[in-house]
């Protein structure tokens, strides 16, 4: 865990930026008796935002939609690992069925 | 490292603007959290980085130019958001989010998959189920003297709503606290899920943990360590009064006995570990007295050197 200060000097960025950050939702750092604690998540999402403010010169309004989109991307990812390690362990009858099936649907 | 125009795809005559035309291009081509999946980029993506930190800044690039300083700039430690993506930590950004079949249930939240499988459409079959809500999980740091001591935090949550965290007295760096029904709410009745803080300890300018015990260097004068006396130790409980036995030494370690950190079978004890210090100005009388002294009370620390030399 990290202090406001700390995050501040690790991802090179102004304070009012990553109150700014704090206060849209982007970052969700814990408050403890009312000093914000960041995560190692945390800064490397701050890192990320400031990539896409500064390097990538994306504009306020469209930040939220890329990280929610990156989120969204994340979860899909999870779910198909999850998804694939449960097949892995079916029979072997199971997985031959499933990848004939597979085939058939992409070459539709 | 490359050089940096090289990098870039820049030529050297390159305007300011030319060079974050370019950044910009190759940033959007390789930043590893938008193009995932792809280890070369990550590494590519850090090149071009120091070399646009390089070519962005007028005077290092004119320093550069001029030949003093080379490219091998100050590598930046950072970790990738993508990295985190199944981690426990990253979950509160996952379970916020309000796309399509994303349900605002959290990210390992399978049963859309679950109910696809078995025919019926996107909403889960069993509307009235009864389910466990889901456990959430805090890292959370205090400081040295509220570990030792014990503390009461009260946490403030992203998604609003307060947390009280009660820190045992003597708790250790990297322990887990479990905070039963705290967790996610249960749905259709279910219990609540349970909220598990991981506490990490933040490290003293003085004192030092080992075990249960505590550790501190104490700086004493020349005439505390020749003739001992009374000295004021801090603890983590407060100033405590002791004696420094006459002829003390640096590097002689007395102990406050209880005066350490709570555990399961009593409390540890503190050590001190003197470090004898002279006077932070020269001082004359002490000269003086000491070359008289010196001369007709010779003694040799370095002996035992000497033999194992």
């Amino acid at each position: 865990m990290m202090t406001l200060d700390e995050l501040v000097v690790a991802c090179r960025v102004r304070r009012v930026e990553v109150r700014r950050w704090v206060q849209a939702g982007w970052l969700l750092p814990l408050e403890v008796d009312g000093d914000l604690q960041f995560a190692e998540v945390d800064l490397a999402r701050a890192h990320l935002i400031r990539d896409l403010r500064r390097a990538l010169g994306v504009n306020e309004a469209a930040v939220p939609v890329i990280l929610d989109l990156i989120d969204q991307r994340q979860t899909m990812e999870q779910r198909l690992r999850s998804l694939l390690e449960a097949l892995a362990d079916q029979p072997e009858e199971t997985r031959r069925s499933l990848a004939h099936r597979l085939r058939s649907t992409s070459s539709r | 490292m490359r050089d940096p125009y090289e990098t870039l795809g820049v030529a050297r005559s390159a305007s300011q603007d030319e060079i974050k035309a370019a950044y910009r291009k190759l940033a959007k081509k390789l930043h590893p959290d938008l193009n995932p999946g792809d280890s070369k980029v990550e590494s590519q993506f850090k090149d071009v980085s120091s070399a646009y930190e390089l070519l962005s800044d007028a005077e290092k690039r004119a320093r550069f130019d001029r030949g003093e300083i080379d490219a091998a700039g100050a590598e930046t430690q950072r970790g990738f958001y993508n990295s985190y993506a199944g981690s426990q930590e990253g979950r509160k950004y996952r379970a916020q989010q309000g796309g399509p079949g994303m349900g605002g249930m959290g990210q390992d939240d399978m049963e859309d998959i679950l109910s696809s499988m078995f025919g019926g459409g996107r909403r889960r079959g069993g509307a009235s189920m009864k389910m466990r809500g889901q456990d959430v999980h805090y890292s959370l740091a205090v400081d040295f003297l509220d570990a030792a001591r014990g503390a009461t935090k009260r946490i403030t949550l992203p998604e609003g709503g307060q947390l009280d965290v009660k820190i045992p007295a003597g708790i250790e760096d990297g322990a887990n606290l479990r905070l039963s029904g705290k967790g996610g709410q249960g749905f259709n009745g279910g219990p609540p899920g349970d909220a598990y803080v991981t506490v990490q300890v933040r490290p003293h300018a003085l004192f030092r943990r080992e075990g249960r015990d505590i550790h501190v260097d104490l700086p004493i004068t020349l005439g505390e360590a020749v003739l001992g006396g009374p000295i004021a130790v801090p603890t983590v409980d407060g100033s405590v009064q002791m004696t420094v036995p006459k002829g003390s030494n640096t590097g002689r370690k007395l102990r406050l006995k209880g005066r350490g950190l709570a555990g399961k079978d009593g409390k540890g004890d503190q050590f001190i570990h003197l470090q004898v210090v002279l006077p932070e100005k020269p001082d004359d009388e002490l000269e003086t007295f000491l070359k008289e002294w010196a001369e007709r009370h010779p003694y040799d620390p370095r002996a035992s050197l000497k033999r194992t030399t």
